[in-house]
């Protein structure tokens, strides 16, 4: 029998772990919203998106986080008017990533505010445990 | 009361808040999980309540129920009153809330627990 608080701090440390991915994803994203193909017409960088999934840990009785998969996003690419671009088509126009700006930074947003949650858990596991082992110390 | 039922009691709670732990970590890891639903513990006093029943042994050879898996006290799902669009049902701010909670009820728990120990050891050594 595993100790309750030590799953506590497994299942945060499995959540800190999918939130750390899914900032490595966003930060992809980030970094790339201006990535274009290098041929004429080529495909850009396109987006990707990270799904969890709640995964059933037998020996500890306890759902454990992992990212699901990693998709790419379907939207459609932002065109623009740059004929003098290695990537321009016959038309003169640009297929940019479909990368929106304030939408990855909300998304770091909110990766940042559940990483911190998990790691709040663990903290106040960790007191929990500290507490338990006081209770052999004389006074 | 007796001070070995108390820490009977006060153990009992420490277990009971550290299962209750366990729950809220799944709960806040599982915050962007699409379709989870919120969990929590049953209320001690059913808990305490439970424990007075045990199965009568007719035979020497009888096995006694023991709960195998990490926790016993039963789970059940919370009232949804922040239901996201992707069905999740977690609301970090409500679970952080009860993660104090809980940790100040075991600060509290052990606290007193220690106190008890002082008196017996007080009255044991003269």
């Amino acid at each position: 029998m595993i100790d309750p608080i030590r799953i506590a701090v497994k299942v945060a440390a499995s959540g800190l772990e999918a939130q750390s991915r899914r900032m490595l994803i966003v930060s992809e994203n980030l970094a790339n919203a201006s990535s274009t193909g290098n041929t004429p017409g080529a495909d850009p960088y396109m987006r990707k998106t990270v799904s969890f999934q709640a995964a059933m840990d037998e020996a500890m009785g306890a759902k454990l986080v992992k990212v699901d998969r990693v998709d790419v996003d379907r939207k459609p690419f932002r065109v623009e008017y740059d004929p003098g671009h290695p990537a321009a088509d016959a038309n003169g126009n640009v297929k940019l990533p479909n990368v929106d700006m304030l939408v990855e930074l909300a998304d770091i947003r909110e990766t940042n505010r559940s990483y911190e949650a998990n790691l709040q858990v663990v903290k106040q596991a960790r007191s929990m445990m500290s507490m338990t082992i006081d209770l052999l110390r004389s006074s | 009361m007796d001070v070995t039922n108390f820490f009977s009691i006060a153990s009992q709670q420490n277990r009971w808040l550290s299962v209750r732990q366990s729950v809220i970590a799944q709960n806040i890891a599982h915050v962007n999980t699409p379709g989870f639903k919120a969990l929590d513990v049953e209320p001690f006093e059913a808990v305490l309540n439970a424990t007075g029943l045990k199965m009568q042994k007719t035979q020497a050879n009888h096995l006694s129920p023991v709960s195998g898996t990490g926790s016993d006290a039963q789970t059940k799902e919370e009232g949804e009153w922040a239901v996201l669009h992707s069905g999740n049902s977690v609301s970090l701010e409500e679970q952080l809330f009860k993660a104090s909670e809980v940790t100040g009820a075991y600060s509290r728990n052990t606290g007193v627990m220690k106190v008890f120990h002082r008196m017996l050891l007080a009255s044991t050594k003269g």
